[in-house]
């Protein structure tokens, strides 16, 4: 019951992203995935999903071939939620959350989870705004409970889920990094695996279990974020000097300026 | 706020559910009434009676024969492009977006006035005697070649690039068009008035003889189109998004450019090149019912088949005996009503 990739090279419109990547993905677990700009984070992400075919190599879900299970299967193993959406027509936050709850959620329980959904992501008050008036913050919040309705539509299969994060906070205020994170965590808690995109090494550490460290297409460092998040590590990897201290039993990092 | 928003009921099925009945049972009143008015006049007694005894004296014969079949066809005609045009716009994540689009109409066009004009040419004995089922049989072909060529162009590696796809339905309007007027050029008198007749529409041609295949070809594409709601709500996130929430994004996009192709390609065969509604209807019913696809596709199909029965009701009475084309009371009616509605929204009057 993992994600598991081996040797997988993957691309993106000819280009080859991802080089020989063999990874495996637990449940129950937060990883994060962080990295320098076009190191290769969302198509990583994108390969795990589902949403690219592999050049070479192979992604199983929980043993399979996640190319080959179907749309709709696949939707109630992995939940993805992007950095936002953009909708012409002026579709109302309930409906675009209730786009999350899939298909086999009889009718009448349809508007049960989607009001939990928007609940348990602190976003009941904009239940009947039109998504087009918000602002890319506020939809990325929209994508996230979103998401949130899609898992727990599928809270009552037994086998391990999935939950893909691509730079969920990133125009988001504190409170909300805090809070979409926090979910996380606790969905990890629940069983789920949960992978996430962060370009922010604090938040990283202060979330993940596991950090991988990609660079060029590769996995350079991989393990807990005391292995990971490294003065030596990240400054060779990112390419400027940085600190890394401790504080509270967690690690921080700041870059430093000025040479 | 929308009609649907002020409705007392509150689960999304009954609001569906309330809707769609309701524009039902207006499409059944449309028929009715477009039934009782026309150049031989009926009550609405008569036509009642006519329709549950079959009786053939004068009235009988003049709904049974005439009547009805061209409001079957119409309600047809409207259906295939009122829902065409609400999953085309899907499609294209574009209120805009219309079956003339994607060069279903022009190649139609082209098809029939081609057959009209070379046809009448080259040997107007059996134009004379063949027009009737000659010109929508290569009006079809004409709807199917440009579709088959536009879909062809905007498939990449087996998904639809719906942006190429586009511009290669304007290319191929460009030319279609161009090859209208060329047609017009050479045609002559006669055959002119034909043209015109067919380039802006009508449902004149209706007869019991075509109706089974007509209703075929529109009514299994434009059902299938109907159930979709859902997934087509899905797909306006985004191709990758609604792939994430279980849709089978390939197979949803074929489906559209086949139902659409296949229903439109049909309806312009027969009735010739109607606009607007395919455009119009779908705004008609997101304005009275927001944005959701499962009452916006269904609703437009039943809107089409209203909006198309009633315009053809006001062709065929305001200069009785004479037939005018339908395209110029959707654009004379429905032209100036849109506007209405669209400045009522915005001084939100509505």
């Amino acid at each position: 019951m993992t994600i598991s990739l081996r040797q997988v090279c993957a691309g993106l419109s000819g280009k080859r992203v991802l080089h020989d990547i063999d990874l495996t993905i637990l449940p129950g677990q937060v990883t994060a995935l962080v990295g320098p700009n076009g190191a290769g984070k969302s198509t990583l992400l994108g390969a795990m999903a589902g949403d690219l075919a592999v050049e070479r190599g192979d992604v199983a879900l929980n043993g399979r071939n996640i190319r080959s299970i179907m749309p709709r299967e696949r939707a109630l193993l992995r939940t993805v939620m992007r950095q936002s959406f953009d909708i012409s027509f002026a579709f109302r936050v309930r409906d675009i959350v209730e786009m999350g709850v899939l298909d086999h959620v009889p009718e009448r329980q349809r508007p049960f989870l989607v009001d939990r959904a928007l609940q348990e992501t602190d976003m009941t008050a904009f239940r009947d705004r039109p998504v087009t008036r918000l602002s890319g913050g506020e939809r990325q919040r929209v994508s996230f409970a979103r998401a949130v309705a899609q898992i727990r539509s599928s809270d009552h299969l037994d086998c391990a889920r999935y939950l893909f994060l691509d730079e969920p906070t990133a125009s988001l205020d504190m409170a909300y990094q805090a809070l979409i994170l926090n979910q996380a965590r606790s969905f990890a808690e629940q069983g789920l695996g949960v992978v996430v995109v962060l370009h922010d090494l604090n938040l990283a550490s202060a979330v993940a279990d596991r950090i991988l460290l990609l660079g060029g297409g590769r996995v350079l460092a991989d393990g807990g974020p005391a292995e990971v998040v490294r003065e030596d590590v990240l400054g060779s990897v990112f390419g400027a000097p940085v600190s890394v201290f401790d504080s509270g039993g967690r690690r921080h990092v700041a870059v430093r300026l000025g040479g | 706020m929308s009609i649907a928003e002020r409705l007392p009921v509150r689960s999304g099925a009954g609001k569906r559910a309330v809707l769609l009945g309701s524009l039902f049972a207006l499409m059944i009143v449309a028929g009715m009434t477009a039934l009782s008015f026309g150049a031989y006049p009926v009550n609405l007694a008569q036509v009642i009676h006519s329709l549950l005894t079959g009786d053939v004296d004068r009235a009988g014969l003049v709904i049974a024969q005439v009547r009805l079949p061209r409001i079957v066809f119409g309600l047809l005609v409207g259906a295939a492009l009122g829902g065409s045009g609400a999953a085309l716009q899907v499609m294209f994540r574009n209120p805009l977006a219309d079956p003339g689009l994607i060069g279903i109409s022009s190649g139609a066009a082209f098809g029939a006035v081609a057959t009209i004009v070379v046809g009448g040419a080259l040997a107007p004995g059996f134009m004379a005697w063949a027009s009737y089922y000659a010109v929508p049989a290569m009006a079809f072909v004409g709807a199917t070649a440009a579709t088959v060529l536009i879909v062809a162009i905007g498939q990449v590696n087996g998904r639809v690039d719906v942006a190429l796809m586009l511009l290669a339905g304007i290319a191929i309007n460009a030319i279609a068009q161009s090859g209208v007027g060329a047609m017009m050029f050479i045609a002559d008198d006669q055959q002119l008035r034909t043209l015109t007749f067919w380039t802006l529409g009508s449902l004149a041609i209706a007869g019991w003889d075509a109706l089974p295949v007509i209703a075929c070809a529109i009514l299994l594409p434009v059902g299938l189109l109907a159930v979709k709601g859902a997934s087509l709500n899905r797909l306006l996130l985004g191709d990758v998004e609604a792939a994430h929430l279980g849709v089978d994004v390939r197979r949803l996009k074929r489906l559209v450019v086949l139902s659409v192709a296949l229903s439109v390609g049909t309806a312009v065969s027969f009735a010739g090149a109607i606009g607007f509604v395919g455009l119009v209807v779908p705004h008609l019913l997101r304005l009275l019912a927001g944005p959701d696809n499962r009452i916006v596709v269904p609703g437009s199909i039943l809107g089409g088949a209203v909006v198309m029965v009633l315009a053809d009701l006001v062709a065929r009475t305001v200069a009785i005996p004479e037939d005018i084309p339908i395209g110029l009371v959707l654009g004379a009616v429905g032209g100036p009503f849109f506007l209405w509605l669209l400045l009522a929204r915005k001084w939100r009057v509505l």
